[in-house]
């Protein structure tokens, strides 16, 4: 909390409704963010149960700059993985980090199930565990509008709520945040069904006064106008992240068709270009952050005969282009608008939904699965059909999509495959096969996420390839964000937040940080997730990689598989000297 | 000789708003100098394309020849 030497955490027990508050001095020393959710992760999970069982934790926290400076705009989920069995760990901005920050608290822990349907009411001088039973099913959207209607607090709150898959337990279901951001990865939304919660509101209107504002002021501006009125950051807002795809989708490295394919031959169509021209009609942004890089994009859609039609808006980005386009084959950004839009409203994670797709996509065509498991004939480029599976997904139709709702990998433990099952470590891949960065980042990286290290810029910033280097590189970034994600800085902003300025920063609101510190935070952080990682039983020696990603040539050529085990086992033997040290 | 160069549409901005350039270069001139001659600034190139193969920046140019020019991949 600024200006105090604790941090303050809420802990929520959702079977006896019973509330307290700790004021924890002892974690202090791992500053914020995803320090402190990983240390209360690591206090209060159950190695030995499932991670949905109902004594499973879900631990949430801002970071020591959330919302004090510009672009520090996230908040850290914490939870075991349903997908993967192991560490959770999942961003989104929004609003909830500046609401969470002016209600008064640092961390949230939730334990236990509630005993019907329910949501949370918090504000700084009362929470609430309030009767969900007529909500439960519906939709994110829906949900959202009914908590709106009935909770008060707008303008300074924040909603963040499940849809029927993270109800039904779909082991990559989302949580949706106010309407546009998302905790997406690794399956929050399925431990928020496991406890019978559907949502979460967040009141934040307090007042904190700066203590040092012309120092502060002073570092705030130079920040903000690192931001505004350089180019750092420019990309972001203009066409986004979009602008992805016509460089990869040139270079050979765009994910296309289970990565049967590195070139989408119809990239053209869904390019950051194309959305911009046909479907962009608004940009957002988190609170706190002068860029606005939320993309909006517009659909129509006809709802009743008699030319009926209705225009729907839905976020999109890069990742979302990827798995519910080239991944699958989508030919037109509209059809891609209309993948997203589903798989917003049923609350799933939609990289891990465009994965899986693609798998079950390419084991149909090998006669691994029958229609009468997939119910519609599902083939590349047909999005009704994949509208209607990934319905099936959420709602566990039968028992093929049963196994899809647990992933690809265990899809393909169970009907083969797994050579074209796209997944690091149990997680879906990210749309880079950009080289051995992406690999060895995402199968080494504490979530097994592009996010955990950046491997994909690595890849790209390698003027020559080596793999002392290459090793260094991944492993010095994936410390350096654990520091990152204790502030919690967004990613994007990650070259305005050099150290220099972090420490300006931090020292302007009363922490005597130093470098040293700094490195010192990120190695704690670091140490942390392993340990939590080895408690639940993963091993890095352990990884398969899907051949797939030797057959098809990525950004950098062909990639070799002995190679790529060669760094995993360098970066492992790297973690043994790291966690002895 | 004379050289096209294609650039997608964010580095309009620093090509005076043109998303095809026509230049004569001397001979020996490679892409990335050919490039640079666009006013795109270096740390923004990603990577160039030469007749729609991914080339290096030290690749020499022949008369004729297409550019296209790409930006950095961008995320967190």
């Amino acid at each position: 909390m600024i200006y105090e030497k604790y941090i303050k955490v809420l802990y929520i027990d959702m079977d006896t409704k019973r509330i307290r508050i700790e004021q924890r001095k002892d974690l202090i020393e791992y500053l914020g963010g995803v320090g402190v959710a990983s240390k209360l992760l690591e206090e209060n999970m159950k190695p030995e149960l499932s991670p949905l069982d109902e004594s499973q934790p879900i631990v949430f926290a801002i970071g020591a700059g959330s919302a004090i400076f510009p672009v520090i705009t996230k908040t850290v989920a914490m939870f075991i993985s349903p997908l993967t069995g192991e560490l959770g760990e999942s961003y989104a901005g929004g609003r909830m980090a500046l609401t969470l920050f002016l209600a008064g608290y640092d961390a949230i822990v939730i334990h236990g199930k509630a005993k019907k349907p329910s949501y949370i009411t918090i504000n700084r001088n009362n929470v609430e565990i309030k009767d969900a039973r007529a909500f439960w099913g519906m939709d994110s959207d829906e949900i959202g509008r009914v908590v709106r209607d009935r909770e008060p607090g707008g303008g300074k709150r924040s909603i963040i709520r499940i849809g029927p898959a993270g109800e039904n337990m779909v082991s990559y279901a989302s949580v949706c945040v106010d309407t546009y951001r998302h905790f997406g990865r690794l399956g929050l939304g399925a431990v928020m069904g496991s406890k019978n919660l559907k949502a979460i509101s967040i009141v934040g209107d307090r007042s904190i006064p700066i203590k040092n504002f012309k120092d502060y002021f002073k570092v705030y501006q130079e920040i903000y106008n690192r931001v505004t009125d350089t180019e750092i950051m420019s990309k972001y807002h203009d066409a986004g992240t979009p602008i992805n795809i016509e460089p990869l989708n040139a270079a050979g490295g765009l994910p296309t068709k289970n990565l049967r394919q590195n070139v989408f031959e119809h990239g053209d169509k869904i390019s950051g270009e194309a959305f911009a021209h046909k479907n962009l009609v608004r940009k957002m942004a988190c609170t706190g952050c002068p860029v606005g890089c939320i993309h909006i994009g517009q659909f129509r859609r006809e709802f009743d005969k008699g030319h009926e039609y209705e225009s729907v808006s839905v976020g999109y980005d890069y990742e979302l282009l990827f798995a519910l386009g080239s991944f699958i084959g989508i030919k037109s950004s509209d059809e891609i608008l209309q993948l997203i839009e589903k798989v917003e409203h049923l609350g799933m994670d939609a990289m891990s939904t465009g994965v899986v797709l693609g798998w079950a996509t390419e084991a149909f065509m090998k006669k691994l699965v029958t229609e009468e498991q997939t119910l519609v004939p599902l083939a590349f480029g047909n999005t009704a059909n994949y509208v209607k599976a990934i319905e099936y997904i959420a709602y566990k139709r039968n028992d093929f999509y049963k196994a899809l709702s647990e992933g690809v990998d265990k899809a393909s433990d169970i009907y083969g495959g797994k050579e074209f099952a796209m997944a690091f470590a149990k997680n879906e891949m990210a749309g880079y096969h950009t080289g051995y960065g992406m690999i060895l980042g995402s199968a080494a990286g504490a979530r097994h996420s592009h996010l955990c290290n950046g491997g994909y810029s690595v890849d790209q910033s390698m003027k020559e390839f080596n793999k002392e280097k290459l090793v260094d590189a991944i492993f010095a970034e994936e410390k350096e964000r654990c520091m990152l994600n204790s502030l919690i800085i967004c990613l994007f902003a990650r070259k305005v937040y050099d150290r220099k300025t972090i420490i300006a920063a931090l020292n302007s609101i009363g922490y005597a940080i130093t470098d040293e510190e700094l490195t010192a935070i990120g190695d704690r952080i670091y140490k942390t997730k392993l340990r939590i990682k080895k408690a639940l039983g993963f091993k890095l020696a352990d990884v398969k990689l899907p051949k797939r990603l030797f057959e098809t040539p990525s950004l950098s050529g062909q990639l070799d598989e002995g190679i790529s085990y060669e760094l995993i086992d360098m970066y492992n033997r790297k973690l043994e000297e790291f966690t002895a040290g | 000789m004379r050289i096209n160069v294609d650039v997608i549409s964010w580095f309009t901005r620093f090509t005076g708003g043109k998303s095809r350039l026509e230049l004569d270069l001397p001979p020996g001139t490679n892409a990335g100098a050919a490039v640079l001659v666009t006013g795109i600034p270096e740390d923004e190139i990603g990577f160039i394309t030469v007749n729609g193969q991914k080339a290096e920046k030290e690749q020499l140019l022949a008369e004729g020849d297409s550019l296209k020019v790409y930006p950095l991949i961008i995320g967190g």
